[in-house]
């Protein structure tokens, strides 16, 4: 461990295991933490009341729905391990499912899809060498909550609503990704590092 | 400007420039006031909350303590079935005051009134509009709710549509639950 106390500076916190194909106990330990807390959040904690007094618009409230899958980017973020993702929303899914979500076991597939997008996004990004970007991790936020909106809405089948409101409840949830998931994710991340927290690779 | 930057920049503009006008052309079209949600925290009991309006003899505005009076008909911590889109079923209890029960006492229907549409203050409409017949045949089990639980109803609120599921059994209640309550149009 670093001893330097300025907090411009990251700690080296690695335990080295980038590359190892088994979770080390961190991984999962983290995965089931940031789990845990988002679906405690996303089930009992209406965010979207933080948009609905200002913007009344139904579909207004995506703009904070990136606060779903923020705990996967950050778990992203302190393992480089894209299999952590998949067991923190898996976690997550299974509490808001245990919580008594509506939409019942859905919840926890619609989970696991967020995951494999935002998987997607983080392998896409690395490709083109944006992997550790303000821009790359955006991108890869927006990719992983994009998917949630229009899912549930064909899955509500409100194909009844007028055609602005589908279009923006698609933008907001994807400039939820961008601010909330990607980049408020990275921040926390670093953050997080730079405390002293033992990163896994 | 990095050519980066500024391509990041420009596609932010587009991004907000978007959003900016089909919030506009939203508001607009849907008639949604901005600032009602703010003006139903801070008003009372007597401001205008629902609207009947279309085919009627006269267009007639509800206040919450309008709802809320004795005059007409009050379903009071009722059990309503709702089932929704993908089939999950459930019990919400509710109290509000019954749709018809306004529609008669007030006579506002014309004789040729034959449907009804809820529609939201956020923009959001019922699927369908539903026949006035079926709000005269089953008093109780098509109410604006002012409660639910036993608690008034404050975030999504101040008033919900209800339409209990065993009226439209073949449908998504929750389509015609419509949260802030803002206009019944009467076809």
């Amino acid at each position: 461990m670093s001893s330097k106390t300025n907090n411009d500076e990251f700690k080296i916190t690695g335990h080295n295991a980038l590359g190892h194909k088994k979770f080390t106990n961190l991984d999962l330990i983290y995965a089931s933490i940031l789990g845990i807390i988002g679906g405690i959040i996303s089930s009992l904690i209406p965010f979207g009341l933080l948009i609905k007094v200002w913007y009344p618009l139904t579909g207004g409230t995506q703009l904070v729905s990136g606060h779903h899958v923020i705990w996967a980017s950050i778990v992203y973020g302190i393992t480089k391990k894209k299999r952590t993702i998949f067991i923190t929303m898996l976690s997550k899914g299974l509490l808001e499912f245990l919580l008594g979500d509506a939409w019942g076991l859905i919840i926890i597939g619609v989970n696991l899809i967020e995951a494999l997008f935002l998987a997607l996004g983080f392998f896409l990004m690395e490709k083109i060498g944006e992997g550790e970007t303000k821009l790359g991790w955006g991108i890869v936020g927006g990719m992983g909550n994009f998917f949630q909106a229009p899912f549930f809405w064909i899955l509500n089948q409100r194909w009844f609503l007028h055609w602005t409101l589908w279009t923006l409840a698609f933008i907001f949830a994807f400039i939820s990704g961008v601010l909330i998931v990607g980049l408020l994710g990275r921040t926390v991340k670093n953050s997080l590092i730079k405390a002293g927290v033992p990163t896994t690779f | 400007m990095e050519k980066r930057n500024f391509n990041i920049f420009v596609a932010c503009m587009i991004i907000g420039m978007t959003v900016f006008w089909l919030s506009v052309y939203s508001f607009t079209i849907l008639d949604v006031d901005p600032l009602q949600n703010i003006k139903n925290i801070f008003e009372g009991d007597d401001s205008i909350v629902v609207t009947i309006k279309g085919n009627v003899v006269e267009e007639f505005e509800l206040s919450l303590s309008d709802i809320k009076s004795d005059q007409y008909l009050q379903v009071i911590d009722e059990e309503f079935h709702i089932v929704n889109a993908i089939g999950r079923e459930y019990d919400v209890t509710y109290s509000g005051v019954s749709l018809w029960s306004i529609l008669d006492i007030e006579n506002l229907l014309n004789p040729d009134s034959l449907t009804f549409l809820f529609i939201g203050g956020d923009g959001y409409y019922a699927e369908t509009s539903l026949p006035l017949s079926l709000a005269e045949n089953n008093t109780d089990q098509i109410i604006l709710a002012y409660e639910q639980d036993g608690q008034p109803i404050f975030f999504e609120g101040p008033v919900v549509s209800v339409v209990d599921h065993d009226l439209i059994p073949d449908k998504a209640n929750t389509h015609y639950l419509v949260k802030y309550l803002k206009t019944i149009l009467i076809q």
